[in-house]
């Protein structure tokens, strides 16, 4: 390579790098001096703690709805299979504001089966309901996707020979199917988790930013943007810290199903 | 007895095959696509026929009719696939004893060990399967089907993952295996070689029929279809005329390079019949030089030709010859196809000798299946199957 094009190619690598570091670094930067008397402040803790809830409840529902349905998806084939993994994979794409009214037109009060659920008693919106209801909505197609291809990655002739050898299917999947996708599957939650920890949009317009409430850590930061700069910057760094440990982990894990 | 037959409609195949077994190893043979593995799970309940019957060691293990389809599960065959398809998490004990569950775990470490002593797998218990060479995976998978004492033995191309040297060891050690179980076996395999050394009958089978079954010596001197034929390696197919003179009967080339004196036994043949025979590469001899007399009187068909082209086998030489009286054809035209061990070559002195006297005997020359009655009269001549295709 030329030194002509060794500079070229440093500048545009370098331009990027910066572009992507330079926002991350301002955060460290400011943040950094009003970080421990920050985390002092109620609204960190509780948008922490309410965040780590509803992204973890968010993520076991997708776990216990998505696994079986990616199962299915996966290995039975059937009529309208395609359309129907394209429309799962529709949130992912969809803005977080179209989620949002989604949700809100389908369970606010007046609500297509909100007006049902009224009466009930049952109030969804603005509740940490809502908040999960928001989180699994554009988290779950992320670990059902994975899921799929988890599944369908293992071998079809590991459950037919277990078959052969007397294993009942509810055996075969929980000691060969199971085991076999477990790393993808693993992958599958690590996305599902981080996206529902962020999700931003969608939460606001349905479960609204009540602290304490349902005010998680990306509401959170925008609410103390005016209020408290301070906090805001700490909170920032909560997240960049969990989701980089979140993403090194997936790194981490697909390293090791490679090996 | 076991009993087989299956018909199943599949996008790109129909099978349709029937046939019965014993005590023995039978040997799907045929090309690929021609449905053995298909063959394979149907009977171990991995594939559901449209109809048929499958009774295994006397057991109903599938009839269409009476709707009796058990589960693979409960039908305790032994299946060996392809590449093994050993569980990667698990490890070599895992394996093998997976078939067992539910059984006292103290029976379950006996059946084990007796196991790892059959199959010499003493050390590798607690390798996983990618710790393994090929020869190793393939005795960990039999041990694994064999472990649930199965009334079958199911084995899909057991040699194909391994290496030549590796392939030879392998198949003796499966036969001392085979024979002290005494296991009812189907092997599929596209491997001649490999179906007569393992086999006590071939099921010569093509686009899901089952063209011919039969002993190994039988299918290749005796092969029921043209198929039969090309896939164990015949090559010299001749379409003639039976005729009958003096000496016995003889066929009749259209291409009037022979007659070919046929077996006196063996055979029913009618006179002016149409009619395919063959003669494998291996039994046509060079006669030596000035040894024509000495011959006469003998059961054989003595033919003169050149040699046109060879290819050297290693081991072995196929001799390509050009046949002296046949009609029709330039002199390049290749009429006969032989195979002769290297040794032989040497001896007879090939390689300065291009002309020779070709004997054929009587016993090698078989008809291929049914013949074509007399008042068939064909567009004439039918391009006959080149040697060299």
């Amino acid at each position: 390579m030329s030194r002509r094009a060794l500079a070229i190619w440093g500048l545009l690598l370098g331009t990027v790098l910066l572009f992507f570091a330079l926002p991350l670094l301002a955060i460290g930067w400011r943040g950094a001096g009003g970080f421990g008397a920050a985390l002092r402040d109620p609204t960190v803790f509780a948008a922490l703690r309410l965040s780590l809830v509803t992204s973890l409840v968010s993520t076991g529902l997708s776990i216990l709805v998505g696994t079986p349905l990616g199962w299915v998806l996966a290995t039975k084939p059937f009529r309208g299979r395609a359309l129907l993994e394209t429309f799962i994979e529709l949130p992912i794409v969809l803005p977080p504001a179209v989620a949002g009214i989604g949700l809100l037109m389908a369970f606010g009060r007046r609500g297509l089966l909100g007006q049902w659920l009224a009466p009930l008693g049952l109030e969804i919106v603005f509740t940490p309901a809502a908040v999960v209801l928001a989180q699994s909505f554009v988290a779950a197609p992320l670990y059902i996707r994975a899921a799929i291809s988890a599944f369908r990655a293992v071998d079809p002739r590991w459950p037919q020979v277990a078959a052969t050898l007397g294993a009942s299917p509810w055996r075969i999947f929980w000691q060969i199917t199971l085991p076999l996708a477990g790393p993808g599957l693993f992958g599958g939650v690590l996305l599902c988790w981080a996206r529902a920890l962020g999700e931003f949009g969608a939460t606001i317009m349905v479960a609204g930013s009540f602290a304490g409430r349902t005010q998680t850590m990306p509401l959170a930061i925008y609410a103390s943007l005016e209020r408290d700069l301070n906090v805001a910057l700490a909170l920032a760094l909560l997240l960049i810290a969990l989701t980089f440990l979140l993403l090194l982990l997936l790194r981490l894990l697909t390293r090791l199903e490679h090996a | 007895m076991n009993q087989v037959r299956l018909l199943k409609h599949l996008p790109r195949t129909t099978l349709d095959l029937d046939f019965t077994f014993g005590q023995e190893t039978i040997a799907l043979f045929g090309p690929s696509g021609a449905g053995k593995s298909l063959t394979l799970q149907a009977i171990a309940g991995l594939l559901r026929p449209d109809s048929g019957r499958i009774v295994i060691n006397g057991t109903l293990l599938y009839d269409g009719e009476q709707n009796v389809a058990l589960p693979p599960q409960a039908r305790r065959i032994g299946y060996v696939m392809q590449d093994f398809a050993l569980f990667p998490h698990l490890s070599v004990a895992e394996n093998i004893v997976f078939g067992l569950d539910g059984l006292p775990r103290r029976e379950q470490q006996a059946r084990l060990a007796e196991m790892v002593s059959l199959l010499r797998l003493e050390g590798l218990e607690g390798r996983r399967p990618r710790q393994l060479s090929g020869g190793q995976q393939q005795r960990v998978a039999l041990a694994r089907a064999l472990i649930i004492r199965p009334s079958l033995l199911l084995l899909d191309e057991p040699f194909a993952a391994l290496d030549t040297p590796m392939r030879a060891r392998l198949r003796r050690e499966l036969l001392t295996v085979q024979r002290q179980l005494q296991l009812p076996t189907i092997l599929v395999t596209h491997d001649l070689a490999e179906a007569h050394m393992l086999a006590e009958r071939i099921a010569v089978l093509d686009e899901g029929r089952l063209l011919q079954i039969g002993a190994p010596a039988e299918v290749l001197r005796r092969p029921a279809a043209l198929n039969v034929a090309r896939f164990t390696g015949a090559r010299n197919i001749f379409l003639g005329r039976l005729q009958r003179d003096e000496s016995g009967w003889q066929m009749i080339s259209r291409r009037a390079t022979l007659p070919l004196r046929l077996p006196s036994e063996g055979s029913v043949y009618h006179d002016g019949i149409l009619a395919q025979c063959m003669v494998r590469p291996e039994h046509i001899t060079l006669v030596r030089p000035g040894e024509e007399p000495r011959r006469a009187g003998r059961r054989e068909t003595l033919l003169q030709g050149t040699i046109v082209e060879e290819l050297d086998h290693g081991l072995s030489h196929s001799l390509f010859f050009h046949l002296d009286n046949a009609g029709g054809t330039g002199p390049e035209h290749v009429d006969l196809e032989v195979e002769l061990s290297h040794r032989s070559y040497e001896l007879l002195g090939v390689v300065q000798r291009r002309q020779w006297t070709l004997a054929i005997k009587e016993e090698d020359v078989h008809l291929i299946g049914p013949a074509i009655p007399p008042h068939f009269e064909g567009p004439a001549p039918q391009p006959l199957p080149s040697i060299l295709e």
